[in-house]
């Protein structure tokens, strides 16, 4: 008997759709087969796997991974250390504080990576005497554009990748949700490609090294009110929570009102705004490259002028709306006035170093400054060609910078420092600091053995981003993921704190220091949550109110993240050995065949 | 396969290339020569696509390098006379990723890469970091990358230039057998030696002005219709330098040590001279026809002047 169902009703169309599926299969597997081949071309460029093992395999990009995210560890300590509890009505704000902080640290490290991989893009191939190589391949103008700047775009991803298991410090606490997670990541992405594209721009109009560095870094600046009006509404809120620590919650903007003219303020425009930057830099960025390339002669300084005037009219426009609109307090704003004056700060710095490293400046002014005496020798430390006045300029706008941050603490803070509003547990305060140390060493350590484990691989660009992903989300879902597993398999009455609390996860460092101080003391510390221990109840190492095991499940976290560092980097050791042997018996061993030519 | 009509290059105010006009044939190795500052490297970016020129065309496979230049990359390979390496790439990689700029994929990839490799005898060098190539090697890689879109005329910018005797002979032999495989040469250098062995057209620049173009032995002949005779002598050779230079039709005579270099015009009774000599008591112990040069040549047509 033939097993399929008769003819007729939905049972025999479902077989007939199948049949056609199955008899077209192969023709629409092939249409997709080359779609996602062309895909793939597209996003592994052959210029991004280039750059990518250049870059993978120097020790630079070790460092500056792990000076990253070390810094960004660094940082959260003092977060934890300047939040008081007191302050917050439950952990998760703490938990959304961190990682509000965190976006920001993240926004400040692509302001600052970015533009130096993609400002050098272009223009260190023309230091390095390969341009020509390139340029007279056949990739067009667009592919080459296209190419520096997925490469600088996927170095971004990489930094945003390796910073999750950081990110994931936030859910110690909790009070984030995935969808705040990906909705900030990506802002963060769309944040990256408008730097790239404007590094890629930048690099292709810059002669020398230095001089694209330098203009990447004041343009940025310069733009930073540009891009803060295009992403005005989580990067405001960003601020407001990180250095305020609002209750609101950012990265909501998509939950709009429905009103035609908030959609259009808040999202079509600046998305337009957002397009047309990034365009504007990718289409000019190929236009330089079309040959005959050496022929270029637009005057860069209107440029100059053009994005100094739209990046200052950019910040006026921010923090005037900001302000106009209440969004901003008095106290805010005057700190983001603070942050401009920093930054006009270092972009006076900056553009002295641009001025002295200008080969343009004639001679004669030269020598003419160089017989200067008197108090005008001071006036010559900012000459054209004088490292002096770099030098001079780096600490006069270091010690600006010092001397604003001791008044702003006096001024805002009464004098009693950054540091005064630290956790106030009783005896078991001490142990905050060196469990959470603990718990960022450990994170740091397992982020940056990633970093090494990329360094040793070579050929297949896209395993190492699938791997550095899978064990960045393990790390990242380890505490949620395991938290919904202990909660699924509690009776239903127990989950009735519905999803927000299963990511509201209990503060290690500081369950931490309660316990000591219930062990001390024979009483619970002075925490104003109701998650602390109960000596009666689940015991020392159990949540009163969840009945789960923190201190095991922590434990287990941590030491997975420490396994995960130590694998990788056993392993990036051993291949290293392992090449490092290669080539050493490349150098020394004869070639298998004589060279002697055809 | 690569014409040059009335082609001419100023920056600012200097005149780099003067309404330069020649021809290459298909197959042929061309040699470009010309002092430093003639205007040859300036010539072959023109023709490479990386410059525009002011005045006049260049047309390569009857494709104009102004107009269509991303036709004409496709059928040119271009080595440029200074060129950077990529850090932390091997050998392999470095030939991949200029393999893969050239559209080429998967499998196919793979294969012109081993092809390129073997005919340039890099194969056992594929896994060394190209950084740690030798000046010669990296020559080679740079060659191996060029070919690998099998271009039909290949342009290179001083490729001898650095590289020692056992690599220069390698790369003769290498150019030698491009020739054979169909592909047209035009190669500037400054090792005059290198192209008289390897070149069958030169073409001499000074000043941005072409002196002279040719195979060398037309070149010879027009510029300067003479030959060369080397008289070894026993003693006395200022004595038979004085007598050589009052015979007919001989040009110049110079005393070389012991021997005498003769230049004589088309004509000149080699016979006689040697009999003269006799006469006036000087045994020639040695005679020998010298073969005027690519050096001579150039050292002729040129006066050292730059544009």
């Amino acid at each position: 008997m033939f097993p399929f169902p008769q003819r007729g009703g939905t049972a025999w169309f479902r077989l007939r759709t199948i049949r056609q599926m199955a008899l077209f299969a192969p023709a629409a597997a092939s249409l997709w087969r080359d779609r996602l081949a062309r895909l793939a071309a597209l996003l592994l460029h052959p210029i991004c796997i280039r750059e990518f093992r250049g870059m993978f395999r120097s020790l630079r990009f070790f460092w500056t991974y792990f000076a990253l995210l070390g810094g960004m560890g660094f940082a959260i300590i003092l977060v934890m250390l300047t939040v008081s509890v007191g302050e917050v009505a439950n952990p998760g704000d703490i938990g959304f504080r961190v990682f509000a902080i965190f976006c920001l640290l993240q926004a400040i490290g692509l302001g600052l990576v970015v533009p130096a991989i993609g400002c050098t893009g272009l223009v260190a191939e023309r230091e390095r005497h390969t341009f020509d190589l390139l340029i007279t391949s056949t990739l067009t103008p667009g592919e080459i554009v296209w190419g520096k700047f997925s490469a600088t775009l996927g170095y971004s991803a990489l930094l945003l990748a390796s910073a999750l298991p950081l990110v994931s410090l936030s859910f110690l606490f909790g009070g984030v949700s995935p969808a705040m997670l990906l909705g900030s990541y990506a802002v963060l992405f769309l944040l990256a490609a408008f730097l790239s594209a404007l590094g890629i721009f930048v690099s292709s109009v810059s002669k020398t090294y230095a001089r694209a560095i330098i203009t990447g870094y004041i343009l940025t600046i310069v733009l930073g009110g540009f891009i803060c009006a295009v992403f005005e509404r989580p990067l405001e809120r960003m601020l407001d929570y990180a250095l305020l620590g609002r209750s609101h919650r950012p990265w909501t903007w998509w939950r709009l009102g429905g009103s035609f003219e908030e959609w259009m303020g808040r999202v079509v425009l600046p998305a337009y705004l957002y397009v047309a930057g990034v365009a504007f830099f990718m289409i000019a960025a190929a236009n330089r490259l079309k040959p005959p390339v050496a022929n270029k002669t637009t005057n860069m300084k209107l440029f100059y002028a053009l994005f100094m005037a739209a990046g200052l009219t950019g910040w006026g426009v921010y923090l005037s709306e900001s302000r106009i609109a209440g969004t901003l307090s008095a106290s805010m704003h005057r700190q983001i006035v603070l942050v401009c004056l920093m930054m006009v700060a270092v972009l006076a710095l900056l553009s002295t170093a641009f001025a002295c490293e200008s080969p343009e400046i004639p001679l004669r002014i030269q020598r003419r400054m160089a017989a200067w005496r008197g108090w005008r020798a001071w006036l010559r430390a900012w000459g054209p060609g004088n490292m002096a006045g770099v030098r001079f300029a780096v600490y006069t706008n270091a010690a600006l910078l010092l001397g604003t941050l001791l008044f702003v603490q006096q001024a805002e803070f009464g004098g009693r420092g950054w540091f005064s509003d630290a956790f106030t547990f009783g005896s078991g305060d001490w142990l905050v600091l060196p469990a959470t140390v603990a718990v960022i060493l450990a994170l740091v350590y397992a982020a940056a053995a990633h970093g090494a484990f990329w360094a040793t691989v070579f050929r297949k660009p896209a395993y190492p981003y699938i791997v550095q992903l899978g064990v960045a989300l393990i790390a990242l879902s380890a505490s949620p993921i395991w938290r919904g597993i202990w909660y699924a398999a509690k009776p239903w009455e127990e989950r009735r704190f519905g999803r927000l609390f299963v990511l509201d996860v209990t503060n290690f460092p500081v369950t931490i220091a309660s316990i000591w101080d219930g062990l001390q003391n024979g009483v619970q510390a002075d925490v104003p949550y109701a998650w602390t221990v109960n000596p009666d109840g689940g015991g020392l190492f159990f949540d009163e109110r969840s009945g789960e095991p923190v201190l095991p499940l922590w434990i287990a976290f941590v030491t997975l993240h420490v396994a995960v560092g130590i694998l990788f980097s056993v392993w990036a050791s051993h291949r290293m050995h392992r090449r490092a042997a290669a080539v050493a018996l490349l150098q020394g061993a004869p070639p298998a065949s004589p060279s002697t030519g055809p | 396969m690569i014409e040059l009509d009335r082609l001419s290059k100023t920056y600012d105010d200097a005149l780099a290339v003067d309404r330069l006009s020649f021809t290459v044939q298909t197959g042929d190795i061309f040699g470009f020569i010309g002092p430093n500052g003639a205007g040859k490297t300036t010539t072959i970016k023109i023709l490479a696509t990386l410059l525009d020129p002011t005045a006049g065309a260049a047309r390569i496979d009857g494709m104009s390098v102004v107009d269509e230049p991303e036709a004409v990359r496709r059928i040119v390979g271009f080595m440029p006379d200074y060129y950077g390496v990529y850090d932390g790439i091997s050998v392999w990689e470095f030939l991949d990723f200029f393999a893969a700029t050239y559209g080429l994929r998967g499998a196919q990839r793979r294969k012109v890469v081993e092809d390129v490799m073997a005919l340039t005898d890099l194969a056992p060098l594929r896994d060394k970091l190209m950084v740690s190539l030798s000046k010669g090697m990296k020559q080679r890689a740079c060659l191996a990358k060029i070919l690998l879109h099998d271009p039909k005329v290949l342009i290179l910018d001083e490729p001898a230039a650095g590289l020692d005797p056992r690599a220069r002979i390698e790369f003769r032999m290498l150019l030698k057998e491009l020739r054979s495989m169909g592909k047209t040469v035009f190669l500037s250098s400054h090792i005059l030696t290198e192209l008289a062995d390897v070149c069958n057209r030169v073409a001499i620049l000074e000043r941005g002005r072409l002196v002279a173009a040719g195979t060398v032995d037309e070149i010879v002949a027009g510029i300067a219709p003479v030959r060369a005779w080397r008289f070894t002598l026993a003693a006395e050779a200022p004595r038979a330098a004085e007598l050589c230079s009052k015979f007919a039709k001989v040009r110049a005579a110079t005393v070389e040590g012991n021997a005498v270099r003769v230049e004589v015009e088309e004509g000149c009774e080699i016979p006689a001279l040697v009999k003269v000599l006799a006469l006036a008591d000087l045994p020639i112990v040695g005679l020998a026809e010298e073969k005027i040069g690519l050096e001579d040549v150039f050292m002729r047509t040129t006066k050292g002047e730059v544009a």
